[in-house]
């Protein structure tokens, strides 16, 4: 198993390495800062590695940040990235899982602790493994998104997503509502099972978004950040493409990135561009203010014209 | 121990001689001093490195010490100085480093 570790402190390198030698067979390859590390993770001759160790606070590039940069690294999508972090560091752990990491190990280290934590990271391997190349894996898979967001503020969302809707439908609304919604931790369960089975889940809550509103004219896309947006009816006189074009130019307004960089793609799923993926949970929510007014507005013009 | 264990612990106690050496003789406001980020101040840094790594060292109660430095650190500079400098946490922090330096 090739592992690469990256920590700004050679003596904790040392001590990680003999650590990782006792627990297991590894080839582990060790750099000191961020920029080293995805050097050596975009070298063609590099054959890959299997699981990556990051220290979260170092100089220049943090362990957080260098972490959303290996998850946009092709091939590096599913690695399992776990994160070393004295205790003083454990705020950080959050913003490090949004930004894809799948676990974290503490400082001092623990042994017991780094052999369990492996022995998950293992599992998680062979979990995406199956995953990619098994549909009956991918369907069991499936189970396990719903518990892990089970656990965390993404399901609430998904809550407050559905009555949204069923309110929409209950009132018979025959004009454009748009809704943006974020899930904070869809970065942790995206990296965590994988892209394709996340898309399954997405399809799954479209359906059931469509069922309860009763009709096919609901709309779902999702930004890469987490955040869903869900459009009713359509009013007359405006055609799917060019609301998704109306969405685009709002969109990357609020992103402040050219309408280009936003790509829609058939299923409406937004496709972001880099800068777009930088908003946080509070600009998406700031989208949601400005999509709702802006459906409001159509709709009081829908009315009157109509 | 292990070897590598060994090796590491000596070379942490030559550094922490001299760490020991250069902190006591700074002035506080060099000591307080950040360019950019806090993260980058040196005794943050030095902290935080000796808080990560003491206990697996065997210096348990050194890395207790740099936590507690470490976290009044971040206070100290992020959550506008509420108590100033934490001079007492770094009396007791270069003590035990003296006393690990010492009894070893």
């Amino acid at each position: 198993m090739r592992v690469l570790a990256v920590d700004d402190d050679t003596q904790f390198l040392e001590i990680f390495r003999d650590a990782l030698q006792k627990v297991g067979q590894f080839h582990v390859t060790s750099v000191e800062s961020g920029a080293a590390a995805l050097q050596i993770l975009s070298d063609p001759l590099e054959q890959g590695f299997d699981l990556i160790f990051l220290d979260i606070l170092m100089p220049q590039m943090d362990g957080v940040q260098l972490c959303g940069r290996i998850r946009r690294l092709p091939g590096y999508g599913q690695t399992p990235i776990l994160m070393l972090t004295a205790a003083q560091g454990r705020k950080w752990i959050y913003s490090a899982f949004d930004a894809g990491a799948n676990d974290y190990i503490s400082k001092p280290l623990d042994e017991l602790e780094l052999e369990t934590r492996i022995d998950n990271a293992r599992r998680l391997l062979a979990w995406n493994a199956q995953t990619i190349n098994g549909p009956e894996a991918e369907y069991a898979s499936d189970v396990s998104i719903y518990t892990c967001l089970a656990g965390v503020q993404g399901l609430l969302d998904t809550v407050s997503l559905h009555n949204f809707v069923l309110q929409m439908s209950r009132f018979d609304l025959l004009f454009l509502s748009s809704l943006a919604i974020t899930f904070p931790s869809f970065p942790v369960v995206r990296w965590s099972v994988g892209v394709s089975t996340f898309r399954r889940l997405l399809l799954e809550h479209t359906s059931a978004i469509r069922d309860a509103c009763a009709t096919d004219n609901a709309m779902i896309g999702y930004v890469e950040d987490g955040t869903f947006i869900v459009v009713g009816e359509l009013p007359r006189g405006l055609d799917a493409i060019r609301l998704r074009r109306r969405l685009e130019v709002r969109l990357a307004a609020k992103a402040q990135c050219c309408p280009n960089d936003i790509a829609t793609s058939e299923e409406f799923e937004i496709l972001s561009g880099k800068r777009f993926t930088m908003m946080g949970a509070r600009s998406a929510y700031d989208t949601l203010l400005e999509l709702e007014k802006s459906a409001q507005a159509i709709c009081a013009g829908v009315k009157r014209t109509g | 121990m292990s070897r590598v264990l060994s090796e590491v612990r000596s070379r942490f106690l030559a550094e922490a001689q001299i760490k020991l050496v250069e902190i006591s003789a700074a002035a506080p406001e060099e000591l307080a001093r950040v360019d950019g980020s806090h993260r980058d101040n040196p005794l943050f840094v030095y902290a935080h490195r000796v808080s990560g790594v003491a206990q697996t060292l065997g210096f348990d109660g050194l890395g207790a010490r740099a936590r507690h430095l470490e976290d009044q650190l971040e206070c100290f500079f992020i959550a506008s100085k509420p108590n100033g400098f934490p001079n007492l946490e770094l009396d007791d922090f270069l003590e035990e480093l003296a006393y690990a330096i010492s009894s070893n």
